[in-house]
């Protein structure tokens, strides 16, 4: 598949005539003569990619959508930790596309190969060609396996890094904690900055150990960790020596020691690191580098490994058709999680409708919570809001959980945390209510929600 | 399809402009109210990824139909601290009045299913 870079579109253009150089203006045009309707691709059905098709077609039912999505089952990364701890059946994890169809949006089962950008196509490997006006994308990320030395993509299924969106990977991690013996050694080796939610890898430690310490009380949970610090690492911490301190080894890099993985031997389950320490495993949960995902370099927006975004808008630098979000882009300081992914996405909507649509614009509002179980009923949560500062996304009204508080509170914070999963779901995959809300319309009382 | 509570919220929008825009003058203050929904609207994209729009409590309680004085009166107590919730006064602190009127005005609008 071609990719023209804007150079050669100057070029096509300047030969062949202003016929193609009008084809997004002639569609706008259209829309207004309430003919032929504007067409907006979207790549990626997850946080940004559901949420943009969804509000799309919400905020102008006349648009033709169309959202190219790999599968057919959405299993959330988000959320996964939960079921490898035992607090969540794997099938509430996966979603499909029903609600978004019922909305009016094209959902198209195949994967994206190609941008055709001259021409506005996007091309599928099944043979599809979808002609955009607007093109959004939100692969995700793909996984760097060379950065783990001996690490490969055949050897992820056996020890997977479960990080990607499919369910795969966090069943065979399941498994592995299963067979494992009483006694023995699960190894986790965590990522360098900048990761996919950089909480994860560590609410994912305190799953694992929580499994560990209920089924098999005598084995151990080693962590690698090449970074020197990391997300809520006090409360983390705190979680650690509080309930797993039978279980889990932390190893953090430090001055003295550098704890990133020179040798990840499959065959003999064994894991060198550059300081020489050695770990013999039963199981392994590997979490390698990260990149944009595939169609993000295909369509010619990546800069090295992530796409460059105007951040009050999440349009792409390199190509204004085109708008990324989610953990493709650089963000920063924005974290890579769904909720940042979704927030992104409601901009890029605001954008697209005020473009094709003519729909009045209104300033854009970023936002981020993420929160993360460390063991039955103690969850703690980090958040803020965003707006874009000398072309870096600044936080504001940040929060994290602190060390030492109130059990009611953690407690609160783990209702929250399943009622948000149930929220971020809804608002993706446009679900509507089958039940009766259990509240009627609450008074505002301050003294009896304190907290 | 969308849910009862958005088609009624929907139909009131459109009432109001439709009004706005045909009786001119006389009905500008609904007009206004039409505008300040539709800000309200657009604004409650952000409070959706927690608050479930169509009104279901799984952890996170219903907004949908509070009287706007309640719920302009809920969002000053997070604003102020008096409720004290992290995630949400960091929400009401990055509003201002009008956008609280806003939303106060367009979640009034939203009848929560089965009602
Ligand atoms: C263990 C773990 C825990 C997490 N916990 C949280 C949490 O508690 N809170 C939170 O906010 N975030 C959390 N996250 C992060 C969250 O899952 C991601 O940030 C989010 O999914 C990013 O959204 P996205 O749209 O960028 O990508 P995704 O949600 O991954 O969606 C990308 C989609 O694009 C599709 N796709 C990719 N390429 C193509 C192609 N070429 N053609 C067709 N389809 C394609 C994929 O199939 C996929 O469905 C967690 C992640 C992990 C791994
Ligand atoms: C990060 C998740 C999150 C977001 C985003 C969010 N809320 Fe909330 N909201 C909550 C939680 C959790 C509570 C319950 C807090 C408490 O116990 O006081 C709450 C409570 C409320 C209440 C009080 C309801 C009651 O029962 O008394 C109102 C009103 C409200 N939110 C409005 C909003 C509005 C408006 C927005 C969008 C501008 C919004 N919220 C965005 C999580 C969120």
């Amino acid at each position: 598949m071609t990719t023209f870079n804007r150079r050669d579109f100057g070029k096509l253009v300047g030969g062949a005539g202003a016929g193609l150089a009008t084809a997004s203006g002639l569609s706008t045009f259209a829309i207004a003569q309430g003919s032929a309707a504007a067409k907006v691709v979207v790549i990626g059905g997850g946080c940004g990619g559901a949420t943009v098709a969804h509000f799309l077609k919400k905020g102008d039912p006349k648009l033709d959508v169309t959202l190219i999505e790999a599968n057919k089952v959405y299993s959330s990364s988000f959320g996964s930790n939960l079921y490898l701890g035992g607090f969540r059946k794997f099938e509430t994890l996966n979603h499909g596309y029903e609600g978004l169809r019922a909305a009016g949006i094209k959902v198209v089962h195949q994967y994206a190969t190609g941008v055709d950008t001259a021409k506005k196509v996007v091309k599928t490997k099944e043979g599809g060609s979808y002609t955009y006006d607007r093109l959004v994308l939100s692969p995700g990320i793909a996984i760097k396996y060379e950065t783990v030395p001996g690490y490969t993509k055949e050897i992820s299924n056996q020890f997977p890094h479960a990080y990607e969106t499919s369910g795969v990977g966090k069943t065979q991690l399941m498994k592995l904690m299963e067979a494992m013996p009483n006694g023995g050694t699960f190894a986790m080796v965590m990522p360098d900055n900048p990761y996919r939610c950089p909480p994860g890898p560590y609410e994912r430690a305190c799953m694992i150990a929580h499994y560990l310490k209920t089924k098999k009380p005598k084995s151990k949970l080693v962590i690698l960790d090449p970074k020197k610090a990391f997300s809520k690492q006090p409360v983390f911490t705190e979680a650690f020596n509080k309930y797993y301190k039978d279980i889990i080894e932390m190893n953090l890099t430090n001055d003295i020691d550098d704890f990133r993985v020179s040798m990840f031997d499959a065959k003999a389950k064994e894991i060198t690191t550059k300081s020489g320490k050695k770990v013999k495993f039963d199981a392994a949960n590997i979490i390698p580098q990260q990149r944009a995902g595939d169609i993000a370099k295909l369509a010619g927006v990546t800069d090295k490994d992530w796409v460059a975004i105007n951040p009050e808008t999440f349009q792409s630098t390199a190509n204004k058709d085109i708008y990324v979000v989610g953990d493709s882009t650089v963000a920063a300081e924005m974290p890579k999680s769904g909720f940042s992914a979704n927030s992104q996405g409601k901009v890029v909507v605001a954008e697209i409708l005020a473009d094709l649509s003519k729909k009045e614009k209104f300033p854009a509002r970023y936002r981020n919570t993420c929160w993360s179980l460390v063991a039955p009923d103690d969850c703690i949560k980090v958040g803020a809001n965003y707006s874009a500062k000398e072309g870096k996304l600044a936080p504001e009204g940040s929060f994290v959980s602190k060390a030492g508080e109130d059990a009611g509170l953690r407690k609160q914070n783990y209702a929250e945390y399943v009622g948000w999963y149930d929220g971020i779901i809804t608002d993706m995959f446009a679900k509507t209510a089958a039940a009766a809300p259990k509240k009627a319309a609450p008074a505002p009382a301050p003294a009896a929600k304190k907290g | 399809m969308m849910p009862a509570s958005q088609l009624l919220a929907f139909n009131l929008l459109a009432a109001a402009m439709l009004v706005g825009s045909v009786a001119g003058f006389a009905s500008s203050a609904r007009a206004d109210t039409a505008k300040l929904v539709r800000y309200g609207e657009h604004l409650s994209q952000e409070c959706t990824t927690c608050h479930r729009r169509d009104g279901v409590d799984n952890g996170i309680p219903s907004i949908l139909g509070m009287k706007s004085e309640d719920f302009e009166e809920t969002l000053k107590y997070y604003k102020t601290g008096a409720r004290d919730n992290p995630a949400m006064v960091s929400v009401a602190q990055s509003l201002d009045d009008d956008q609280i009127k806003a939303l106060g005005a367009y979640f009034a609008t939203l009848v929560p299913a089965g009602k």
